[in-house]
Parts: structure tokens; sequence; C-alpha cells
């Protein structure tokens, strides 16, 4: 896993200097499939203050572990673009998605704004190739070519949490790593699920991880019938 | 042995140093007091017999991640840049309101507000000269530069920090049509992202919001 985490920042150092071709979106037929976790922040970078004495980025990776550990006893491949305390860029994290060819790519966020789980997708517009043409894309916008497929990953997780009984706010927003991660991908950014409810209520993130398991299982069926 | 005389002008040259240092010294507080003074009266003052107008502020609500208008009646100063201003200050003075939907520190936010004309698409009416220089657009970029005192008090979170850019963009575009794109900057300078999430190195279209609130369940 490390191995894969260093070849993505490295490949991902040289195409940034230029500007990066877009390869094809990942075909089911050549990778089995992988799901990426982002857990967001890190090192000294911590992210939004949940409550005294923890941060964004130690509940993101704890989330991630949690996460990682229920996917991979159902025998779905994980690989996490950060296991420990260290601040990654946006770009090494779209670099770790990218060389995973990974059929949902997650980044897990926190804050203590709102209430329950807030999805987002990148905000820029969806656009396929020429038929037969693969044009250069930059480097900031390659997610625009697997827009569909991250609104349809989306749409998978939202169904998931709701049939969790937890609110649900979708939005667009701009974000690295999503912008560049040619994958499908979305952030996941859990709110309190209300007043008396942080974050960090153990049966409230039971309840999410058990509905992203869910969802991350039946798109494991679902990501090969997408375009 | 020193003549007399040179040692009378080595101690003349020596006061007149000194005196001149003083005097230097005493122009630099005189000037320094002076472009304080100019920056503390700069846009914010509206003629107090203006009436008021009415403004459209587009206030986000973090419950439901939306922008809902909101009707206000306001005096805002005449000058387009401090009417944008003084329109943001009335936006982020209600988000520091207590019970605010999107609630935010009561700090001064908006240090300055600047407009840029947009030049218009690079596609050229067929058969139509081209003057070798973009033609002028209606539209406007505006710049709105933050307070970083403001920034490094905005609570962290992708759906907090983008609505208030969105909110931001479609409250200028709400009250100042021309103003279709907004770039923010941080002290002056570019920054990254607004407390570690949203993304502050591009340009915000004034319409985005209406694709970027979307949906909330249940």
């Amino acid at each position: 896993m490390l191995f894969l985490v260093a070849t993505g920042v490295y490949a991902q150092q040289g195409s940034q200097s230029l500007r990066a071709t877009s390869p094809p979106p990942p075909s089911p037929e050549d990778h089995g499939y992988v799901v990426v976790l982002d857990a967001a922040h890190g090192g000294a970078n911590l992210g939004a203050l949940l409550q005294a004495g923890l941060d964004e980025k130690t509940f993101t990776l704890n989330l991630a572990n949690r996460l990682s550990a229920q996917l991979r006893a159902r025998s779905i491949s994980v690989i996490l673009t950060r296991n420990a305390d260290v601040d990654i860029s946006g770009d090494a994290r779209a670099g770790s998605m990218n060389h995973a060819h990974a059929a949902a790519c997650l980044s897990l966020h926190a804050t203590a704004s709102g209430n329950g789980v807030h999805l987002f997708t990148s905000s820029l517009p969806s656009r396929a190739d020429a038929a037969g043409q693969r044009d250069f894309v930059p480097w900031q916008t390659v997610q625009s070519r697997f827009i569909t497929q991250s609104l349809r990953l989306e749409s998978e997780v939202k169904t998931a949490l709701a049939r969790e009984q937890i609110p649900v706010l979708l939005g667009r927003t701009t974000l690295m790593p999503l912008e560049s991660a040619t994958c499908p991908a979305i952030a996941v950014e859990i709110a309190p699920l209300n007043a008396s409810t942080p974050a960090t209520d153990p049966k409230y993130q039971q309840q999410i991880v058990d509905a992203l398991v869910s969802a991350l299982t039946h798109w494991s069926t679902d990501w090969r019938t997408q375009p | 042995m020193i003549p007399r005389w040179q040692q009378s002008i080595f101690w003349i040259l020596l006061v007149s140093i000194v005196g001149m240092a003083a005097f230097l010294i005493r122009l630099r507080e005189r000037a320094q007091h002076r472009l304080l003074a100019v920056q503390d009266v700069a846009p914010l003052t509206a003629a107090t017999d203006a009436p008021p107008v009415p403004v459209t502020l587009m206030m986000a609500n973090d419950a439901d991640g939306s922008l809902m208008p909101v009707q206000r009646s306001e005096t805002l100063p005449s000058e387009t840049t401090a009417r944008a201003r003084a329109l943001l200050e009335v936006l982020f003075s209600e988000y520091a309101a207590p019970n605010s939907l999107h609630p935010l520190a009561a700090l001064p936010a908006v240090a300055d507000v600047y407009l840029l004309p947009l030049p218009t698409s690079p596609s050229q009416p067929p058969g139509q000269p081209s003057s070798g220089q973009p033609p002028a657009s209606p539209d406007d970029l505006a710049v709105v530069n933050l307070s970083g005192n403001f920034v490094a008090h905005h609570p962290s979170g992708i759906e907090t920090e983008t609505l208030t850019l969105l909110s931001v963009a479609s409250t200028l575009h709400a009250n100042m049509p021309q103003i279709t794109q907004v770039h923010f900057l941080v002290d002056g300078q570019q920054k990254d992202t607004l407390a570690g999430h949203a993304d502050l190195t591009r340009n915000y279209l004034t319409t985005e919001h209406e694709e970027s609130t979307v949906e909330s369940l249940p």
C-alpha cells in the first residue's frame, strides 16, 4: 500500500508540471473493485476543531481505519491515502486515487457546523471526450470526466444514509483532491446529528459506517454497469 | 593642532546632522499618522441624508445548505466599490447576530472590494474585424479582500465555507447585477482555502449557488 501511495506522489509531481493526460475511465475488466479512503487533513493541518482536544484530522483517520476494517472484512480492497498523522498534499492524495484505478474514492471530513452528513461532488461541469479521441485535460479539472459516475455514487451513499434515518445534505464544491481524481469521487462530511448528538457519538458513527459499507458493497455491483 | 575654524565647522556640521535626523524622524511620524488617518476614514461612510434603499441579502442556512433571499432596507454609499463593501458588511453583521442560521464571528470581515471589467468572450462574430484588444464587457469581476482575522475565526467545514463564499457572490450579484464573478483574497494575498476546505484560488460565478446547494433529506 505504501508503495502505491509513493508511486502516486511521484507520478503526480511529474504530471503536474505540464498537463495531465486524462486516462479513460477505469475499465471493470482491467482492475478489481478498489475503494480509496482519504482521511482529510493530518500533521500540522488540523482541520476543524470538533470538540476540546479532538481535531478533524484525528476523527477522519479513526473513521477511515474503522471503515476500511469493515470493508476488508467483506473482501473489498481498500487503499488509504494516509494511515498516520501526516500532512499530505491534495495533489498527492489525488495521485493515490488515480494510481489505484479505484471504483470509488471517498474523502472523509468532519465539521461542527450543520447537522447530519453532507455529501459533496465536484462543481466541475461534466464532459466527455469525442468518440475515439483522448483530449488533454488540465490536472485541476480531470474529475469533469467522472462527474456522472460521482453523482451516481453520491446517490448510492445518500440512499444508504437515508435508510439509517440520517439527515443528508447534497452539494457541489471545489475541493482537492476531488477535482483531480480519475474515479467516481465524493466528499463525505460528518456533522453532528443534532444538538444532543455530536459527530463523535459512537452509535451515530456506527450508523454512518454501516451506511457507507452498505453503499460501497452495493456499488461494487452497480459500478460495473456505469458508462 | 586642529585650527579653531575647523573645530567650529565640525561642531556646526554635527549639530546640523543631528537636527536634520530629528526633523526627518518627525516628518516620517507625521506622514505615518496621515496615512493611518486616511485608512480610518476610507470607504464606509455613507451620506447621512442618503435615503435607505432596499437590498437583497442571500442568507445561508447551515441546516439545509440553502441560500435564501432576505430583504433589508439600508443606507449605502453611492460609490460602487464602497457600496459593495458596505453591502457585505451588512451581510456579515447578519451572520454575527444571535440565532444566526450560519453563525460567523462578529469581526470586520471585508477589508476592500475592487471591481474589474471582465473581457468579453474571445469568440468573435464571423465577419467582424478584430481590433486587437478584447472588447469591454458589461460584466465585472469583484475582488473581495477578506480580513485575515475574520478568516482565522471562520468555522472550518466544506459546507459552511462553501456557503459563505456563495452567499457573498450571490449577494453582490443580487444587488449589483453587473458582478458576474468573484475572486477572494485574504489580507491582499492569494490563499488556498478559506478555512481548510473551500478553494479560494479560483473565481466563483455568481450563479453558482443555484447548482451548488441542492437537496437535503429527510
